[in-house]
């Protein structure tokens, strides 16, 4: 069984270099070029796929599947604010990031911030804050890789992890042609078609969701409800909020998602790809979870609920398309850790090296500190991992919430409020991150069954504005971040007409020459 | 006093006319006078890169424009330049020296190629400068608004009065 | 349904709506956004 299995890996993934083979052959470097150029080459489909692509990762196919196995239905809290993640996100602050961003010239989202709040302390704090919680989720995806390949090869543990992290390394440092959009749209097709395909075994293998709940109740009614196993979290409302404010609310403080911002090509592209990011969600996301608590029935004697998944796949599909769905998965784990690693060594090269070490950095010389901090963090990934790994759904949910609490307010009043100053943010962004983390470290979820997102989120919100009224006078926001806020927002005392036609590609030029005429 | 210079811009689709047309589509019935027309300047480079492929290496080049006056860098479509002469009262200087330029177009170029193949390679860019390339602006007044339009793709901005 | 308490079904389907509904409006709202025809350069 497992030879089948390894074959049909083997076989997809030739045929995914395959595509990426082609692409380049028939692309030649005109393609090519159009490819770098794109942003318009990549519709709002492959945009929205994107997008939800980095977000099939270790924490669904592990964590959720996981986290459905141990609780029952009352995981489906972490899915009520996933669904909609994409769509709020892009809704909120998709498009005034984008041309607020494109309009200070920042390239990451970290230099956004430092832009958008000037000052060095803020690049400093949000950067090394970024690429601490970044690690962590890298660790996370290595922990999925490598028990996932352990499982489908039947390798040990420690081996199949060193596989999975040389893969990852390999992707990172000489990917890019796998990157390519073709390449990701289909193996997100793949991952859909899989997951669905699971899901229906799972389903026709118990007689139908119906059926398979009776069975659930037989065991363990309280599996049905919404307060967990045994009802442990029954009435616990501050742990519900965080479960659905942490992926929802809170991605909006993630500086790996909000990038995406930046480097969307038009508004219009936002509306479509929230519509497509929100049909695939609906299907996509409910999904692992479903299938962990069908696995409750499945693999009654499972000893690691973060395998249900896997597991129940290798059990109910025919080898052949076990094989296509592992690959597809795994897949999935090392692309979005190849995103990481590539964000967390992007930050660390430009936003601490260059600016703060080495401020005449050559793009090579910040290649070669991205590159170190990669090393840096596969190695240190690997002895935690190997080590004591925790559970993927521990550290996504530790490092989500900090990195939510820290980040949440700073973005959104970036482009929602002109009164968000620089003190303000600063404090919200080390308020937020420590009260979160101390929260979490400290256990005090248990005793005051509020969940750390929850404090931290409200505690880092609470600070940005008492912070930024106290200290308008002494820090006010500078007037040319006030008048680009104006126009990323499209406020003012023009007339709609015009602001709705304006092109925003030219919002630069525009503000260089309203202030030459001003001038002269 | 005033100079003449003999300048390479990006060819012009939209004329004074065609500019006030546009305007006028918009506001219906009020007319917009034509200010003036302003020439914006872009440092241009050429970027030929080798970017390592499954098949070997290869040679891509791609057009680099850096905003002379917000010194903000961008790859750039393929278009089409004629020579113009412009009056320095129309003319806006650059305000980054062509060092600063040229190292923006340096980082330009690797971060979005570095973004668009996701990956950590130091790729071989080399910059070949171009000079300058300018971008013609209408200035168009209705009423106590101004507003711009490129005469390239006829794309329109609010100008607005900066803080005073 | 499906065998679900109330309060679950509530979680499973209540929540997909909400976001359906927010969809809609968010798509009623933006409607006007990037309606221009002019094409955006990437030379700016």
């Amino acid at each position: 069984m497992s030879g089948t299995v390894i074959f049909f890996l083997v076989l997809y993934y030739l045929v995914v270099l395959g595509i990426g083979y082609w692409a380049m052959q028939r692309g030649s470097s005109k393609d090519l070029e159009g490819f770098l150029l794109g942003g318009r080459q990549v519709g709002p489909i492959t945009t929205a796929l994107t997008l939800q692509s980095t977000a099939m990762s270790g924490y669904m196919f592990l964590g959720a599947g996981g986290l459905g196995f141990a609780q029952g239905y009352w995981a489906l809290w972490y899915a009520a604010g996933d669904i909609g993640s994409g769509l709020l996100n892009l809704s909120v602050i998709g498009r005034r990031m984008r041309k607020l961003s494109q309009m200070m010239g920042a390239l990451t989202a970290i230099e956004y911030l430092e832009k958008r709040y000037p000052s060095p302390a803020i690049r400093l704090v949000a950067g090394t804050l970024t690429v601490f919680l970044l690690g962590f989720y890298v660790l996370a995806q290595l922990i999925a890789g490598g028990k996932g390949m352990a499982l489908v090869t039947g390798i040990s543990y420690p081996i199949a992890l060193a596989i999975a992290v040389g893969i990852i390394l390999a992707y990172t440092f000489m990917g890019g042609y796998l990157a390519v959009a073709y390449t990701d749209f289909f193996q997100s097709l793949v991952m859909l078609v899989g997951v669905m395909w699971i899901l229906i075994a799972a389903l026709s293998e118990l007689g139908g969701l119906t059926a398979a709940n009776n069975a659930i109740a037989e065991i363990d009614p309280t599996l049905l409800s919404v307060w967990g196993r045994g009802l442990g979290f029954e009435g616990q409302w501050g742990v519900v909020a965080g479960a659905i404010l942490i992926f929802s609310v809170g991605v909006m403080g993630w500086p790996h998602v909000v990038t995406r911002h930046m480097a969307m090509s038009r508004p219009a592209t936002a509306r479509k790809a929230g519509f497509w990011a929100t049909i695939w969600s609906l299907f996509f996301v409910p999904t692992p979870y479903i299938v962990g608590i069908l696995a409750i029935l499945i693999l009654p004697g499972l000893d690691d609920p973060e395998m249900a998944i896997f597991q129940v796949a290798e059990q109910l599909l025919p080898a052949a398309v076990t094989g296509l769905v592992m690959a597809a998965i795994m897949a999935a784990i090392m692309s979005t850790a190849d995103s990481l690693l590539l964000q967390t060594g992007s930050i660390a090269s430009r936003d601490i090296y260059e600016r703060f070490i080495n401020p005449k950095a050559s793009e090579r010389q910040m290649v070669m500190v991205s590159r170190g901090l990669v090393l840096a963090v596969a190695v240190i990934g690997y002895a935690v991992a190997l080590v004591e790994p925790p559970t993927v759904f521990g550290i996504v949910i530790f490092a989500t919430s900090v990195l939510g609490s820290a980040f949440l307010p700073a973005y959104v009043c970036a482009v929602w409020w002109k009164k968000a100053n620089t003190p303000g943010a600063l404090a919200s962004m080390i308020v937020g991150a420590s009260v979160a983390f101390i929260w979490e470290y400290a256990g005090l979820v248990n005793s005051t069954q509020i969940h750390p997102m929850v404090t931290g989120v409200v505690s880092s919100t609470v600070t940005m504005i008492v912070v930024s009224l106290a200290t308008q006078k002494s820090s006010p926001v500078p007037p040319q971040v006030l008048e680009m806020m104006n126009v990323a927002a499209e406020v003012g005392p023009i007339p709609e007409r015009y602001l709705a036609t304006a092109d925003a590609g030219l919002a630069n030029e525009a503000a260089a020459i309203g202030r030459k005429l001003d001038e002269g | 006093m005033a100079n003449e210079n003999i300048l390479t811009v990006m060819r012009e689709q939209v004329d004074a006319s065609s500019a006030l047309q546009r305007i006028h589509a918009l506001r219906g019935g009020v007319a917009g006078v034509v200010e003036q027309k302003l020439v914006y300047p872009y440092f241009r480079f050429k970027a030929s890169c080798k970017i390592p492929t499954m098949i070997g290496k290869q040679d891509v080049a791609v057009d680099c424009l850096v905003d002379g006056i917000n010194g903000l860098g961008a790859t750039a479509d393929p278009f089409i330049t004629d020579k113009l002469m412009v009056t320095d009262e129309n003319l806006l200087h650059p305000d980054i020296s062509r060092d600063e330029a040229v190292k923006i177009a340096q980082r330009t170029v690797t971060h979005q190629l570095g973004r668009k193949l996701k990956m950590i390679a130091p790729f071989d860019v080399t910059l070949e400068a171009k000079g300058m390339i300018y971008r013609s602006f209408w200035i168009v007044r209705i009423g106590d608004s101004r507003i711009m339009i490129d005469s390239v793709t006829g794309g329109m901005q609010p100008l607005r009065a900066s803080a005073a | 349904m499906f065998g679900l308490p109330f309060a679950t079904t509530m979680l499973v389907f209540g929540f997909p709506l909400f976001w359906i509904l927010y969809l809609v409006g968010f798509l009623y709202v933006s409607r006007n956004w990037d309606k221009d025809t002019a094409k955006e350069n990437d030379a700016s």
